[in-house]
């Protein structure tokens, strides 16, 4: 069966790791300001994070609370690990920034459009984690989605060790909300959090 | 459970061609689509290759009314979609479950930047909005034909089509579905061409895919998709394969948003997986269909792969981009039926506009068509921005 | 020139997203790419579009950044001799 290990919740100005609130901030605060907090919160130390669209540094913060450590730690570093990432927004707003750009004052700027694909998210992702896995990013309105729940599975279990990394995400003017889950294939039920199922991932997504 | 995944039938629009038979005729004569832009409405004078048809003689093709709310991106796609349907005899033999598995990245935007202004001026063009995104645009294309009962849309950029080829086997394989059309599509658009081009990877000129002085890629458009199904599901609908599916394997590169690693790291992983997933050696490959999309740094970094998996001697390869031109998140789909095409009629297409050897690299690529040449197993290589690389086998069946 | 200096570096950090950095941060004689600010080629690529909005020079070839952009001050000359505006 496939179990969710470990997970993270990061919206409404909440940060939550199984289960337990790891930081919240001012909710007056604007979703990019929440984000540079977060940042600062996990004492982070990659100025890259600042060049990425508000999409991927939501993917990207709450890929490192389940990932690090990991990657210094030999016996727990996956470099196979595949990683997926459902959404429904896609990049939506950066490619209304792009567009900006190529306006009547018409400069066209290439680090802006480096985020107009939403498989970026991934790709900034096994970057800082060096995961040379498989990749595979959804575009879908509703996060019930059984093919990709059964494609994911599917990956998970020829994976080596099998193990993936999930990215249920979503951001768009202002509002960003991302269900990350680290999930593996066990024999009995009581080694994981919950069960890797559409109804679990509900239920984890409405408990908080 | 890896049951055999056969090829039973493919589609394919291309600046090349309108169907398959087109495709091939263009690449026996080598016979490129690169020229001036005719279609899309830009201040930009860059080689590109559009495919031939007007999104009015598509709606015509197709018994569509001209006043309908289609976007070009699904007009591609269900022309496309449509010869591979008919190839495959699909309305033939046994009740089945069917997907569309479709890769896009710009979905109906094409038409979004023609009507940003009106979206917010008048409501003369509101009916566009709603075709706009990348899942929409799947929706429409299978709503055209009435026979799906699931639709999923991978989204990794130039590698959509591939992944979307890669998912359509693996959801036969977990008995989730009988048949998959799996593929992608791809209009050219403001949008994307004024962003590579803020890049800097836009060939000025027609692109020269593993030659010294390349200097980067012109853009194409298009779609392509094959019927998947497995072996018995053939057998049972009385249906011969075209060939087989027989490896494919996805890893990233792990190294930048839109460059490649210098070595390849992902293009060799992927390339590796594919291999072992077909249980064959480097050697028994007869062609690879590179992604050479022309720039410096792609052709640089698939080259080393090549080498790492394949020796300093691999097999015939070569890019077929300056062709096609780079049909982006469709490549995948047009390139598996140009090596398709390539296997079956027992060719190898040239790359073409290829002048001289890269120096850093051990071979060349094929300049000119060479026929008769014997593949049992061709590999295509796709790669997206993001370090997404694909690689897919096909190999000969016996019947 | 050191007017434009100032300037150039606070166009630097805000079209590259130096977040945090100050102009007193950036050492004008240093390499901006490989060590130094450790720039990557996308931020290169905006460094290009910066000098064509700011100060109407265009650059037709990625290539040329290579020289022109090895430090603030080798951008600073480049521009003061070859701006439009």
């Amino acid at each position: 069966m496939i179990l969710v290990s470990k997970y993270c919740v990061m919206r409404r100005h909440t940060l939550i790791e199984d289960g337990k609130l790891i930081f919240e901030s001012n909710p007056d605060l604007k979703y990019s300001e929440f984000l540079s907090a977060v940042y600062r919160n996990l004492q982070l130390q990659y100025p890259k994070f600042f060049k990425m669209d508000e999409l991927s540094k939501t993917g990207f913060l709450a890929a490192e609370v389940l990932l690090s450590g990991r990657t210094d730690n030999r016996n727990l570093q996956n470099e196979n690990m595949p990683v997926y990432m459902i959404c429904r927004s896609s990049s939506l707003e950066t490619d209304e920034n792009f567009e900006l750009t190529t306006g009547a004052e018409y400069f066209p700027s290439p680090s802006v459009f480096v985020y107009t694909l939403p498989n970026i998210v991934l790709g900034e992702i096994a970057i800082k984690n060096k995961l040379y896995g498989e990749n595979t990013c959804f575009v879908c309105e509703d996060f019930a989605n059984e093919i990709v729940f059964d494609y994911i599975c599917q990956g998970v279990r020829s994976a080596c060790p099998n193990e993936a990394l999930v990215l249920f995400i979503d951001q768009y003017h202002g509002v960003g909300e991302v269900l990350a889950v680290l999930i593996s294939e066990q024999r009995n039920e009581n080694d994981g959090i919950t069960g890797f199922t559409i109804e679990h991932i509900n239920e984890l997504l409405n408990k908080h | 459970m890896n049951c055999r995944i056969l090829v039973s039938g493919m589609g394919i629009v291309s600046g090349i061609g309108n169907n398959t038979d087109e495709t091939l005729a263009s690449l026996l004569e080598t016979r490129t689509a690169i020229g001036e832009l005719r279609h899309l409405n830009t201040i930009h004078r860059l080689p590109c290759a559009e495919v031939r048809l007007s999104d009015s003689e598509m709606k015509a093709m197709l018994g569509i009314p001209e006043n309908a709310v289609y976007t070009r991106t699904a007009l591609l796609a269900i022309v496309a979609t449509r010869e591979a349907l008919k190839m495959s005899c699909i309305e033939k033999g046994i009740p089945k479950r069917i997907a569309f598995i479709n890769g896009t990245t710009v979905g109906g935007m094409e038409k979004s930047e023609l009507y940003y202004t009106d979206f917010l001026t008048n409501d003369n063009f509101n009916e566009y909005i709603a075709a706009h995104d990348c899942g929409a645009c799947t929706e429409i294309i299978a709503d055209y034909f009435e026979c799906f009962s699931y639709v999923s849309t991978p989204s990794t950029a130039c590698s959509s089509a591939a992944n979307a080829i890669m998912l359509g086997a693996d959801l036969i394989r977990a008995g989730i579905v009988d048949i998959a059309v799996a593929g992608g599509t791809e209009c050219i658009t403001r949008f994307h061409l004024n962003g590579f081009n803020s890049l800097m990877i836009l060939d000025k000129q027609v692109c020269r895919p593993f030659d010294e002085t390349r200097a980067g890629l012109n853009l194409g458009e298009g779609a392509a998709y094959l019927v998947l199904e497995s072996e018995e599901t053939a057998r049972l609908r009385g249906i011969s394969a075209i060939c087989e599916l027989s490896g494919y394997g996805n890893a990233c590169d792990a190294y930048h948003q839109t460059a490649s690693s210098p070595e390849g790291i992902g293009a060799s992983l992927a390339m590796k997986k594919a291999l072992a997933s077909a249980h064959l050696q480097p050697a028994e490959i007869g062609y690879i269909n590179a992604h050479g999309t022309g720039t410096p740094n792609n052709d640089e970094s698939e080259g080393n792969a090549i080498v790492h998996v394949f020796g300093e001697k691999p097999p015939f390869v070569s890019s077929t981009k300056s062709l096609t031109g780079h049909t982006t998140s469709a490549a995948g789909g047009v390139e598996a039926v140009i090596s398709i095409l390539a296997m079956k009629h027992g060719f190898i297409p040239a790359n073409y506009n290829f002048g001289e050897p890269m120096k850093s690299l051990p071979f060349e690529p094929v300049k000119a068509k060479i026929e008769p040449a014997e593949i049992n197993h061709v590999l295509s290589n796709s790669f997206g921005f993001g370090g997404n690389n694909s690689s897919l086998i096909f190999s000969k069946t016996d019947n | 020139m050191e007017e434009l200096i100032l300037k150039l570096k606070e166009q630097i950090i805000e079209v590259l997203n130096l977040e945090g950095m100050t102009p007193e941060d950036i050492d004008e004689n240093a390499p901006l790419f490989g060590e130094g600010l450790g720039l990557d080629s996308i931020d290169a690529l905006e460094l290009i579009v910066l000098m064509e909005k700011n100060y109407g020079i265009k650059l037709q070839d990625a290539n040329q950044g290579r020289e022109i952009f090895r430090s603030v001050s080798c951008m600073a000359e480049y521009i003061s001799k070859n701006r439009k505006f």
